[in-house]
């Protein structure tokens, strides 16, 4: 394991920032989240590569890959149970200019039940992405985008150890929060088991309906607890609930693509903004 | 005579709204859809990041508290002492906020923004018939719209260069939306005394371990912090007593709530509560209140847990005797 982690390229290199997007309550917005930002970091310019975890394949499918593709079977899954695969054999173009993507597949739900007597388990993609930074032949990109599937599993284990920063998508209800605040026992548990030190880079409200009293409600609560004990880790901009995201993600596109000059899109480029903004002021804590 | 002449022209004075009012401010954006992406909310505007700093920032001699709403766009302003705030005084307060914000003036558009003053009474509606008159009253302010004012002089002095920003105050919206205004606000108020216990008691302390580190132990425990000032906290318990005296239990076990979150070792408000249920009829949550006082060390919540309990063991009782009663005798198999 020799090398500070995670995936510098020497003293002066830069380094590539993982970011996950984990909750443990599903239908929260992380897909979606992922694979805009994704977009909308591609779009200004950043090399952007996005890891799609979750066995519903769906971040794939919203990037406009077929997951039962020929030739395209067990990938994900034998890249963290496959000690020999590499993860460039495994890296998909996309529509979109400067975006890459690692599609899953459905077999990477059988995932935990063969890691499960593996030595290492917990550390695998970990070890997958800092071989791909160390190797001079391989494209290197700004940063990598990490879609969690909704559950707190050996696959969200393996994608926070693996990260430098995770987002946490909320909707403004209560089971969202809840699921939240389990994502934090399992972070705090990685810190004092594995030393994993993740950053938390922000709470991002998606599905946010305006017309309901709740969301207003619990939006503000959740952002005076946080700002008021912790700081100012609630991302300004807030995601809407609006139907162009499904349409476009039924489409195979990124609304932020499909429909650049959508309320929508508008948001999640200001929250891309503000989230290479955050990227650019913190520096990963390397274990 | 000289008396009549006196009531003949004695100056004007805004009608006083009684009792501590609340008035709500809503500023209008005009960039609607850009809100999010630009200013994102009043505080912005204001140049103020927390609740408190809004309440520094705003200027003593018109209002002692506000209360930012959800929306964002909104917030609640109250009045320093009864009978001396008045509508004038909401927009004045509301128009030199606006003015003095540091990103205030043309390049961030608050030139363009629209102010609404609604007064809003059921807050701090002591009792029902108060808050009807209250009522009648807010009807009756919004049947005479209020004439927009000349630029005040706070907003005039403070303003920066070239612009003024001279916020347009307009007159209360008209009944049926001043009544769907105050329908959402008082669905909010109930909800966020709903929803405060159960967020405040999450804790999301180990998202941050990789931030801050484990703080003293092997734990991070959240501050307590309160939400409540101790204005604030005194003016919940007046209206829990009032609420529990009128036998209004519902109300009365939502503000005891309140103040709980706000001192959980208080083993007055837990005992409180727990007559409070125990009238209403929730024996659990009774109970849950007066061991809770036990613990802390309230002298009679032992007494109180006795006889919930022997209720609940009668109810259980006339319960299995209603049960053995009703139960269809069966034929016993194989027979």
């Amino acid at each position: 394991m020799g090398g500070p982690y995670p995936l510098d390229q020497g003293a002066a290199g830069p380094k590539m920032r993982v970011v996950c997007f984990a909750n443990e309550k599903g239908g929260v917005a992380k897909t979606t989240s992922c694979v805009n930002l994704a977009a909308s970091l591609a779009r200004r310019g950043k090399a952007v590569l996005c890891m799609d975890m979750d066995p519903q394949a769906n971040a794939t499918t919203a990037l406009g890959l077929d997951p039962d593709a020929a030739g395209r079977d067990w990938e994900t899954y034998a890249l963290l149970t496959d000690s020999l695969l590499a993860l460039e054999r495994v890296i998909c173009p996309t529509a979109v200019p400067n975006l890459d993507a690692v599609p899953a597949d459905r077999q990477l739900s059988n995932c935990e039940k063969a890691l499960i007597n593996e030595v290492g388990r917990e550390t695998r993609l970990r070890n997958k992405l800092r071989d791909y930074s160390k190797s001079l032949f391989t494209k290197k990109y700004d940063v990598v985008l990490v879609d969690c599937p909704p559950s707190l599993d050996l696959i969200t284990i393996n994608a926070l150890v693996a990260s430098t920063d995770v987002i946490v998508p909320v909707q403004p209800k209560l089971y969202s929060l809840k699921g939240m605040a389990r994502l934090g026992e399992t972070i705090a548990t990685l810190y004092s088991q594995l030393d994993v030190r993740i950053r938390l880079l922000g709470v991002l409200v998606c599905l946010y309906d305006r017309s309901a009293c709740l969301d207003g409600v619990v939006h503000d609560l959740l952002r005076r607890k946080i700002t008021r004990e912790y700081g100012d880790f609630v991302f300004h901009n807030i995601i809407a609930k609006s139907v162009l995201i499904s349409e476009a993600e039924a489409d195979g596109k990124p609304v932020v693509i499909a429909d650049p000059e959508s309320a929508a899109a508008r948001a999640y480029e200001a929250v891309a903004e503000e989230m290479s903004d955050r990227l650019d002021r913190t520096q990963p804590v390397y274990a | 005579m000289f008396g009549a002449l006196r009531a003949i022209f004695r100056p004007r004075t805004p009608k006083p709204l009684g009792g501590q009012r609340w008035v709500l401010v809503t500023v209008e954006f005009p960039w609607e859809d850009e809100k999010i992406r630009r200013l994102g909310t009043v505080e912005d505007v204001l140049g103020a990041r927390t609740l408190d700093e809004l309440v520094r920032t705003l200027t003593s001699e018109h209002s002692s508290a506000v209360d930012l709403l959800p929306d964002n766009c909104s917030f609640h302003i109250r009045g320093p002492r009864d009978d001396q705030f008045h509508t004038t005084d909401g927009q004045t307060a509301a128009r030199s906020l606006v003015a003095n914000g540091p990103q205030a003036g043309p390049s961030a558009g608050v030139h363009q923004l629209r102010i609404r003053v609604i007064p809003c009474f059921d807050e701090v509606a002591p009792d029902r018939r108060q808050a009807e008159r209250h009522t009648d009253l807010a009807d009756e302010v919004e049947r005479a719209p209020l004439q927009p004012e000349a630029a005040s002089p706070a907003s005039a002095d403070d303003a920066p260069a070239p612009a003024a920003p001279a916020g347009q105050v307009e007159s209360q919206p008209a009944g049926e939306t001043g009544k769907k205004v105050r329908a959402y606000m008082r669905k909010a108020d109930m909800l966020r005394a709903q929803l405060l216990p159960r967020i405040e008691a999450l804790d999301f302390a180990g998202l941050f371990v990789g931030t801050f580190g484990f703080r003293g132990g092997t734990t991070v425990r959240s501050p307590r912090v309160s939400l409540l000032s101790p204005a604030e906290a005194n003016r919940f318990l007046m209206l829990a007593n009032q609420s529990r005296r009128t036998g209004e239990w519902d109300q009365a076990a939502t503000h005891y709530r309140t103040l709980i979150t706000h001192d959980p070792d208080n083993q007055d408000f837990w005992f409180l509560l727990g007559k409070v249920e125990q009238s209403r009829g929730d024996m659990k949550q009774a109970l849950h209140a007066f061991q809770n006082a036990l613990r802390l060390g309230h002298g009679s919540a032992r007494d109180e847990i006795r006889k919930v309990q022997g209720a609940a063991g009668e109810a259980a009782d006339e319960h299995s005797d209603l049960v053995s009663l009703w139960r269809p005798t069966f034929p016993p198999p194989h027979s």
